[in-house]
């Protein structure tokens, strides 16, 4: 109980931010970083191919670090993850780490699962089996043990470059066995588009440059922010949703949509996220970040997130002009 | 008895012995022995008192001759006296005029632990001469005065006290009851003097009428605070090495620790400081949970409330806290790090008394008194309005909402009952934390948003039935039952509830075997029967990252619901061999087994004591120990129920040194040995996933962690005088874990190698007392970071932890706090009020650290800066 009365003090403390930090807000982008990566589908079958892309903010298109060569990109894949408690590592079998790289050098990767391509089933899962077997003691009679139905692919991504930033990066999705009708698979949220005072971004419009669309604002401005979703009912969370709490129990269980925002410059209302309301205030800086200029590029994020791995991100950018 | 000397004299000079001190011992009653054999093993729970004064027959010639001889007292098990010697001779035949008189006092029996007993106490008889001046008048009319003395304040009788008329010149000494009574006293105004030591003089003018009686009282003030000494508190026989005794007359105005007693434990050898200062009771360089706070030794599973603010029993109702940091007997088990048990005193039996008080947190209530004629009882109670005051602080844009901020109270309903060999106590006492918040933005994970809820509570029917069946052999037999409670929920994902009833009993066995040999021995039995309802992160363990780390969004969940049972029997034995009249040798041995992990343990032990010369001791003890898992560690849904108990061997060499009178130094080398230390299996599958489901004992645990606690231990105690007591303690240590057998020696969480305290407190005059606390300490060991990982799919970074566990430490702890009392002394009440001001400079002692989002910059987390507080207590 005092382990647990320590916990409850340090979550009061966290919570009420009076710790004494002084720390640049989680939403403001000033140097290299990922803001979400975004899968084709959330779960997979062995033959599958799965488009892999990180949305990341690069302190070069702001006008931040122009001088800095541009970010890398290294993807790999790592079949038996630790999970977070163990820091994410990959099972090291018999000295040789399970982790695979892969092939590819942008921010967008297609990895094709199949015999042509990673070979799941006649190279991954074998080692996958074996690897079970060691954790469980042994397999009996040398035959490996049989996978569950389900299991995560873990693609881990290292990207930026040490002048901008480097982070390392973790996205999962599930490698479906065994077929099951009673859990579908987990389709990820859409976002439809990314408004600016009612407005869409110009860049982001379909009518680009048309004077509905909202090209810029003046420093000092506060802009409402909103992102639509594609239509469509939410969908059900799965009884594992449940039991692993990654949904609200709520009858029926409907999955809560979470949203992120994230800006280049100025303070958004909501640092963090904003429970189920799609909406945020972004006050932009009284001044630009360089003296003389007419005019600095503002970068946009908006995710969302359904808590079970599904996640889809937009981005905009306008110009936030001096004033006149 | 009455003593009163009359008349009309016709002698002009007339010397007077007595007493002048006679019912107020120099030194406190000690429940020492007479002779080795007969050493008493408990606290002195009523202390004798003067019945009947016998006056000393002045040798011829000396009637001009004032003296003062120190007398050492037995009291006799009946109150008659027994041996008398002299300590402090003054000659001229007053000594054994001083001894001869003595020996025909009666005093009331004392008693330990609740019944009669010998003990032995200092007397100082004085021989006076006071110059009478009578001039005798016939036919004068006389009347009386009678009255009775009184303390201010406490209201406790004066026994013994001289009152004196001036003219004519007469005497008069308070009975047992403070009475007093003057017959013939010339009729018109008579002016009476009481000048005892330790009070301040009284001068009245009385009228007496001729042929009535005059009654008077008299309010005495104490020269001295009269709320100390109220409590009498003997000690225990030594038999252990490590242990410190606490008595209340010296804690309740340390500063710093509001008056908690409890707390106060926190500033003696041994006892690492607790982060934020909360609760925590590290002991010797073990985890908290293998340590054990104990209420008349039985478990009580929260020893503070929120926070670490107060204790969750009244200390106005405890009598002694023993802290035992390691090596104690086989009467304790279950911990392998040290034990904190708290006695429960008897409630007072003279009259109603009782107090009230407030201060920043809370506000607390006593009330206590006889009940019949051997029972007695007390009613407690305590509660905090912190859900009132903190919501007035919060900044606006705190992100936090109180639903219940934090709140707590507690209870205690005591009754006792004596009579002849037997006692009878029933206490029934609780607790109750709550505290519920929502939360409108996550801090850094999504998952730490919305309602959070925590309720902790516990309660206890305790029965203690005490027998002494012949003067040999006493049993003492004790049964505990109860519930503790612990709810907690978060953010509509986790929760944890946990409902257990729990039964512990003891029964303890007395036998003395001879004159120099004592045999102890008992069951001690504990058994839980509960509910677990649990959808929770894993929580973390010894050398886990335990603040920042890793984010509950991608932490594993446990799940369970079912019910489960312990059952933790014990059998112990000792045998207290006093080999030589200063050579004390405690073997023994305890059998613990454990229903649910199916394993067992015997442990054997021993402590010794030689008392090499007068005011020297030498003492040593080791012995084995276990610790039982945790409940997580052994779960078969989310543990491993295939481990086994923990071992330690405990081990300890030191020396008890009398410097002066009252002034004493404690030293120990300790050693500890830890193995079989509970620790995750290697390369498991810890959050989840593929592994956890082909697993199903879920997380694998192996009895493979290795530890060393190893240091010195120094306590420079000024013992409690009339005006000053304090104590320096000073802790060198260093505690290491080795979590897997290839692994190198890596320090433990708390490992705190200096750890010092100095603390003082000074009565100025009986309103007024100071008193401060200086404390250093080297900072809590921490992980670097270094860097994190960004995991896309619940917007969460987990920190990467640096290779080597604790590899660093925060900046060192250093604290002032100061404390004045002032004390308002009305006849029949006391007002007591104090100002406390922790962190007197308003040093930012570092606490941990907090970091931006992706752990990349980092600032330290300063503790309670400067804060006064004050608080009242009127007692009566």
């Amino acid at each position: 109980m005092r382990s647990h009365w320590h916990t409850v003090f340090g979550l009061t403390c966290a919570a009420l931010g009076a710790c004494g930090d002084g720390f640049d807000p989680r939403s403001l982008l000033s140097s290299y970083r990922v803001v979400g990566v975004t899968v084709s589908a959330n779960e997979v079958s062995p033959a599958d191919s799965l488009t892999l892309k990180a949305w990341d903010f690069d302190p070069r298109d702001a006008g931040l670090m122009s001088d800095a060569p541009p970010p890398t990109y290294a993807w790999s894949l790592c079949p038996v993850p630790l999970g977070s408690a163990a820091q994410f590592q990959c099972l090291t079998l018999e000295g040789v780490s399970l982790e695979m790289p892969l092939e590819g050098d942008a921010a967008e990767i297609t990895v094709d699962l199949g015999p042509d391509g990673l070979d799941l089933v006649g190279t991954v899962l074998p080692k996958v089996s074996a690897a079970l077997a060691k954790l469980q003691g042994g397999a009996t009679d040398g035959l490996p043990v049989t996978p569950p139905p389900t299991l995560p692919l873990q693609f881990r991504l290292r990207a930026g470059d040490p002048s901008i930033g480097v982070v390392q990066v973790v996205r999962t999705v599930s490698l479906r066995l065994a077929p099951s009708e009673s859990a579908p698979p987990n389709k990820s949220p859409r976002l439809a588009a990314l408004t600016a005072d009612a407005r869409p971004f110009c860049e982001a419009s379909v009518e680009a440059g048309a004077p509905e669309c909202f090209a810029g604002a003046p420093v000092g401005t506060t802009l409402n922010l909103r992102v639509e979703l594609d239509s469509g009912p939410r969908e059900v969370c799965t009884a594992d949703d449940l039991a692993q709490a990654r949904c609200p129990d709520a009858t029926p269980p409907i999955e809560a949509l979470t949203y992120s925002w994230f800006t280049s410059a100025g303070e958004l209302e909501f640092d963090f996220t904003n429970d189920e309301t799609p909406e945020n205030a972004l006050k932009l800086p009284a001044r630009l970040d360089e003296e003389g200029r007419e005019a600095q590029k503002v970068y946009v994020f908006a995710v969302v997130r359904d808590g079970r791995g599904g996640l889809d991100v937009l981005e905009a950018s306008f110009d936030m002009t001096r004033l006149p | 008895m009455r003593r009163v000397r009359l008349g009309v004299f016709t002698a002009a000079c007339l010397a007077l012995p007595h007493g002048a001190a006679s019912a107020q011992p120099v030194a406190p009653p000690s429940a020492a022995s007479t002779a080795p054999s007969a050493a008493p093993t408990g606290v002195l729970t009523k202390a004798p008192a003067l019945q009947r004064f016998v006056e000393a027959v002045r040798p011829a010639g000396t009637e001009a001759i004032e003296g003062s001889v120190l007398l050492n007292l037995v009291v006799q098990v009946d109150g008659t006296v027994g041996d008398v010697t002299v300590e402090a001779p003054t000659g001229h035949g007053f000594d054994e005029a001083a001894v001869a008189a003595a020996r025909q006092f009666t005093f009331s029996p004392a008693e330990v632990d609740g019944a009669p007993a010998a003990v032995q106490l200092s007397y100082r008889y004085n021989f006076t001469v006071t110059t009478q001046a009578v001039t005798v008048v016939a036919d004068v009319p006389v009347g009386a005065l009678t009255g009775v003395l009184v303390e201010r304040g406490t209201r406790a009788p004066l026994v013994g006290v001289t009152v004196r008329i001036e003219s004519p010149p007469l005497e008069a000494v308070t009975d047992a009851e403070g009475r007093f009574e003057f017959q013939g006293v010339p009729a018109g105004q008579v002016k009476v003097v009481v000048d005892e030591a330790s009070y301040y003089r009284i001068e009245d003018l009385e009228p007496i009428e001729a042929g009535k009686a005059t009654a008077v009282k008299y309010y005495v003030e104490r020269t001295t605070s009269p709320l100390e000494g109220t409590v009498v508190v003997g000690r225990r026989l030594k038999k252990e090495v490590s242990q410190k005794t606490l008595t209340l007359t010296e804690i309740r105005k340390i500063p710093g620790t509001s008056g908690d007693a409890l707390k106060v434990v926190q500033n003696l050898p041994s006892v690492a400081r607790a982060p934020f200062g909360g609760g925590q009771l590290v002991i010797r360089g073990s985890n908290p949970d293998s340590s054990g706070a104990l209420i008349n030794r039985h478990l009580i599973p929260l020893a503070f409330h929120f926070g670490g603010l107060r204790s969750t029993f009244s200390s106005a109702l405890l009598e002694s806290i023993d802290l035992y940091p390691g090596n104690f007997g086989a009467e304790f088990g279950r911990f392998s790090g040290g034990v904190v048990d708290a006695r429960v005193r008897r409630p007072k039996t003279d009259r109603i008394h009782g107090f009230v008080e407030a201060d920043f947190f809370d506000a607390g209530v006593l009330v206590e008194g006889p009940v019949g004629e051997n029972g007695a009882f007390a009613l407690a109670g305590r509660r905090s309005y912190i859900d009132a005051l903190l919501p007035l602080f919060l900044p606006d844009d705190a992100n936090l909402d109180f639903v219940v901020a934090p709140r707590y109270y507690d209870f205690q309903a005591i009754y006792d009952w004596k009579h002849g060999p037997q006692q009878f106590k029933l206490y029934l006492f609780g607790s109750d934390d709550a505290l519920t918040f929502l939360l409108d933005q996550p801090a850094s994970d999504p998952a730490i948003r919305g309602s959070f809820k925590n309720q902790t509570s516990f309660s206890r029917l305790y029965a203690n039935w005490v027998y002494r069946v012949t003067d040999d052999v006493t049993q003492d037999l004790s049964v505990s039952v109860g519930m503790n409670n612990l709810f907690f929920s978060g953010a509509g994902r986790f929760n944890f509830k946990n409902d257990v009833w729990l039964v512990t009993a003891r029964e303890d066995i007395e036998v003395k075997l001879g004159e120099r040999l004592k045999l102890r021995t008992g069951l001690d039995v504990e058994s839980f029967v509960g509910e677990l309802d649990i959808t929770a992160p894993q929580p973390p363990k010894e050398g886990d990252d335990q603040g920042a780390g890793t984010p509950i969004s991608t932490d594993k969940l446990i799940t369970a619901k079912r019910d489960f049972l312990f059952v933790n029997p014990a059998l112990w034995l000792e045998l207290q061999a006093r080999i030589t009249d200063d050579l004390l040798v405690v073997p023994g041995a305890r059998v613990d087994y454990d229903y649910k992990l199916d394993d067992y343990t015997i442990d054997p032990r021993v402590n010794a004591r030689w008392q090499v010369v007068d005011g020297t001791t030498v003492k040593g003890g080791v012995g084995a120990y276990m610790q039982r898992p945790g409940p997580d560690e052994s779960d078969p849904d989310f543990g491993d129920p295939t481990i086994q108990l923990e071992r330690s061997v405990h081990s300890t060499v030191g020396l008890e040194q009398r410097l002066a009178e009252g002034l004493t130094l404690d030293s120990s080398i300790f050693y500890k040995w830890l193995y079989g230390q509970v620790v995750r299996a290697p390369a498991e599958d810890v959050t989840g996933g593929p592994l956890a489901e082909a697993d199903q004992r879920g997380i694998d645990y192996e009895n493979l962690g290795k530890g060393r606690v190893y240091g010195l231990e120094v306590l420079l105690r000024r013992e409690l005088s009339d005006r000053f007591f304090g104590w320096i303690s000073y802790t060198l240590s260093r505690s290491e874990r080795k979590d897997a057998p290839t692994e190198a020696w890596r320090v433990f969480d708390f490992d705190q190698t200096h750890i010092l305290t100095a603390l003082a407190q000074y009565k100025i005059t009986s309103a007024w007392e100071v008193g401060a606390r200086w404390r250093f300490v080297t900072g809590n060991p921490e992980t670097p970071y270094e860097g994190a990982i960004y995991d896309a799919n619940t917007d969460t970074y987990t920190p990467l932890r640096a290779n080597t566990v604790n590899s660093s430490r925060l900046p060192s702890f250093h604290q002032l706090d100061v404390r004045i009392d002032r004390n308002w002394i009305f006849d029949e009440w006391i007002l007591t009020g104090y100002l406390e001001v922790q962190n007197a400079y308003n040093r930012a002692n570092a606490e941990g650290y907090s970091f931006n989002y992706d752990y990349s910059e980092r600032a330290l987390i300063s503790g309670v800066p400067i804060l006064p507080s004050f608080g009242l207590r009127g007692e009566f």
